[in-house]
């Protein structure tokens, strides 16, 4: 399991697990359920206008066995494309925990990018809330920037609440800094 | 000069046909199935989500597999 891997600190507590808001996903999973029903649209639609077929002399009757042979591999190919865009969805998030961000980004099955910064380096946080319909289900892009030498910009788009994300890292980041101020030799690494 | 009705005509019946897509599928599947077993094993934070999607995956697709296996054996 991922936790195992990430190996959080002794007494580091995760605040937060966050993943892309269920619209995105939704309107993902709708395409591919789309490209689920196109075989059995196209054969209502031969069922309907028999005419089409019988121009080219062909019957449906004569190929059942070629169809349900179609229909059952073009299934099994949507499913696959279905449980791909499902497992991004889910291996894609934010850990936010009261010491440090992780983000991890699965952008395919082999690309995955995992940066992790801690929250006194977080320099900016900001968020932005674009269109009618992230508009309508409070979904937006969480843009953050540390002081790193590698890549200092952290950007994350369709995350629900990035409002009330990024008071729960700001205030995370104020209460770490506060304990670092009270007790420097608190642990940084 | 070479004697072009020497060479023979290769054709693929609709039996053959329907073998390599199988294969085809049957591969891709195998692949797929192994690729994605491994990321709900090794990157998931939820041990009951790995298992239900990987027993959902497993329980709509294998079917369809036998389904085609099926009809290639009586067609």
């Amino acid at each position: 399991m991922l936790f195992e891997k990430i190996q959080l600190e002794s007494d580091e507590k995760v605040l937060k697990l966050v993943r892309k808001h269920w619209f995105v996903i939704m309107a993902e999973l709708f395409g591919t359920f789309v490209m689920l029903l196109i075989p059995f649209f196209v054969l209502t639609g031969f069922l309907i206008f028999p005419d089409t077929l019988a121009a080219f002399d062909i019957s449906l009757s004569k190929y059942t066995a070629v169809i349900a042979f179609v229909m059952a591999g073009w299934l099994v190919l949507t499913l696959m494309a279905g449980f791909t865009i499902w497992t991004h969805y889910y291996l894609d998030l934010w850990i936010i925990t009261d010491r440090r961000i992780i983000l991890i980004d699965q952008i395919r099955f082999f690309n995955r990018n995992v940066s992790i910064f801690r929250l006194e380096r977080l320099q900016d946080i900001e968020f932005s809330i674009k269109g009618l319909i992230p508009t309508f289900f409070n979904f937006g892009t969480l843009n953050a920037q540390t002081a790193s030498h590698f890549e200092s910009n952290f950007r994350s788009a369709g995350l629900p609440d990035p409002r009330g994300l990024q008071a729960l890292i700001q205030k995370a980041t104020d209460d770490r800094l506060q304990t670092l101020h009270i007790n420097p030799s608190a642990p940084l690494h | 000069m070479q004697d072009l009705t020497a060479l023979t005509e290769t054709t693929f019946s609709l039996h053959s046909t329907l073998l390599l897509a199988m294969y085809l599928t049957a591969g891709t599947y195998v692949i797929f199935s192994a690729v994605l077993y491994y990321h709900w094993n090794t990157y998931s934070t939820d041990d009951r989500v790995s298992r239900i999607t990987l027993i959902t995956f497993f329980v709509s697709t294998f079917p369809l597999l036998l389904i085609m296996g099926l009809i290639l054996l009586f067609i």
